[in-house]
């Protein structure tokens, strides 16, 4: 037991001091390599790996495969938006939108290019949900039936059901519209264009 | 024969071994303590890691999820106001202490601090009700001339009205100032100057006693 004790404190020591030893001539050589490291495109995006979009798929979380999603460091507040298509090449887009989670992502060509909470139908007036497409696109809409303005507005609906822009606040619902805040509007409204998909998910409620 | 008599570097006991064991990840923790701690570029490399290896399970909606503030609560759209910060709406019974300030109190600033020095305790100036002089003629329209040099003429333009005659029973007495329990920055200021004066003295003084000595 005695001799145990003594193995220990002499091994610990040892180590530490080899430790030490080793790392303390290591800060130069690490600061030649740590500077090229300071991309900001690097930690702005998760690329995903195979077996995580299979599980996607398989899951009904997504309907596609995706390459990445944007790396949104918190979680994000009402009238909070992300959007990074730098060094996104071109190709479909498509709009994904989650009730339960009131997310809406943005997709070009299989990378996320820009996310935001949004605000969807009330109770009386629900979001449909399904594979919806871009009908019409007006940058100035004015609502006659709400008498109210509706910058950047998406028509999805033949019965008028858009994404526009919106008051996005907790609490807030629509009249079966998916509201976005107005910046993340506006980028959404350069970046889709007629006939792009817009598949909306998710429950609002949970039925059990 | 057993093995521990033959290499003489192996301990002998279970224990022992385990207690290398536990020195052994001791030591590595130690070191990759120190290590971190020593270069902050090697714990960057090694967050990374760990947190590269925890997205690598990660799933999609797990991911996406992160980011959401869950669904809508049942009873959100039925509230018109956003629930709001409790300590603003403490519910306290008046007489046992007082309420904390609200927002718009809190904003205003503190409320003014009761005086220190008691209220004097006799009036000052008495209002005699019945005036002992003789009633002052009211003279309406231009302006009478002062009937009594202490008595402000009445005014002209109105008429028909007696100021309230006023006779001092005693010379006004100043209150006197409060004696706070500390002192304020202004005396301590002043006690800390005249300390340092009187030593300032005492070592001239000494020093001018010294000098005869040395010289």
């Amino acid at each position: 037991m005695r001799g145990g004790v003594i193995a220990l404190a002499t091994a610990s020591i040892v180590v530490g001091a080899a430790a030490w030893a080793l790392t303390a001539q290591k800060p130069l050589a690490d600061a030649a390599v740590a500077t090229p490291r300071a991309s900001p495109a690097a930690g702005a995006r998760v690329f995903l790996t195979k077996a995580q979009i299979d599980q996607a798929i398989a899951s009904g979380t997504l309907d596609r495969p995706v390459k990445s999603l944007l790396a949104v460091k918190a979680p994000l507040y009402f009238g909070d938006y992300s959007w990074d298509d730098r060094n996104v090449p071109a190709g479909p887009t498509w709009i994904r939108v989650d009730l339960g989670t009131q997310l809406m992502s943005v997709f070009r060509g299989g990378h996320e290019i820009g996310t935001a909470l949004v605000v969807y139908g009330g109770d009386n007036k629900q979001t449909p949900a399904g594979k919806l497409h871009i009908l019409g696109k007006a940058r100035n809409h004015r609502s006659s039936l709400y008498d109210a303005e509706m910058p950047f507005t998406l028509r999805l609906t033949n019965d008028g059901v858009s994404i526009h822009a919106s008051s996005v606040r907790w609490g807030a619902a629509t009249h079966g519209c998916i509201g976005v805040p107005p910046p993340f509007a506006e980028r959404l409204f350069n970046a889709a264009k007629l006939g792009d998909e817009v598949l909306v998910v998710g429950s609002p409620r949970r039925t059990s | 024969m057993p093995v521990t008599a033959i290499v003489p570097g192996l301990p002998r006991s279970p224990a022992a071994r385990r207690g290398i064991i536990a020195a052994g990840a001791i030591g590595i923790a130690a070191a990759i303590s120190v290590a971190t701690w020593s270069s902050p570029q090697l714990a960057h490399v090694l967050d990374e890691g760990v947190s590269r290896s925890l997205h690598g399970v990660q799933t999609v909606a797990a991911m996406l999820a992160e980011r959401s503030p869950g669904q809508r609560p049942e009873g959100a759209l039925a509230q018109l106001k956003h629930k709001k910060q409790a300590a603003l709406h403490e519910r306290v019974l008046p007489k046992v202490r007082a309420p904390a300030p609200s927002a718009y109190e809190a904003l205003a600033g503190p409320p003014p601090s009761p005086p220190l020095a008691p209220p004097p305790e006799a009036p000052l100036y008495t209002a005699v009700a019945s005036p002992p002089t003789p009633i002052i003629p009211v003279t309406g329209g231009g302006g009478g001339p002062p009937v009594l040099s202490n008595i402000p003429p009445p005014g002209g333009g109105g008429g028909g009205f007696t100021p309230p005659i006023v006779t001092t029973t005693e010379t006004p007495v100043t209150p006197p100032t409060p004696v706070t329990p500390v002192p304020e920055p202004t005396t301590w200021a002043m006690m800390i100057v005249g300390f340092g004066l009187i030593g300032r003295a005492l070592r001239r003084k000494r020093a001018a006693g010294r000098k005869p000595q040395l010289g």
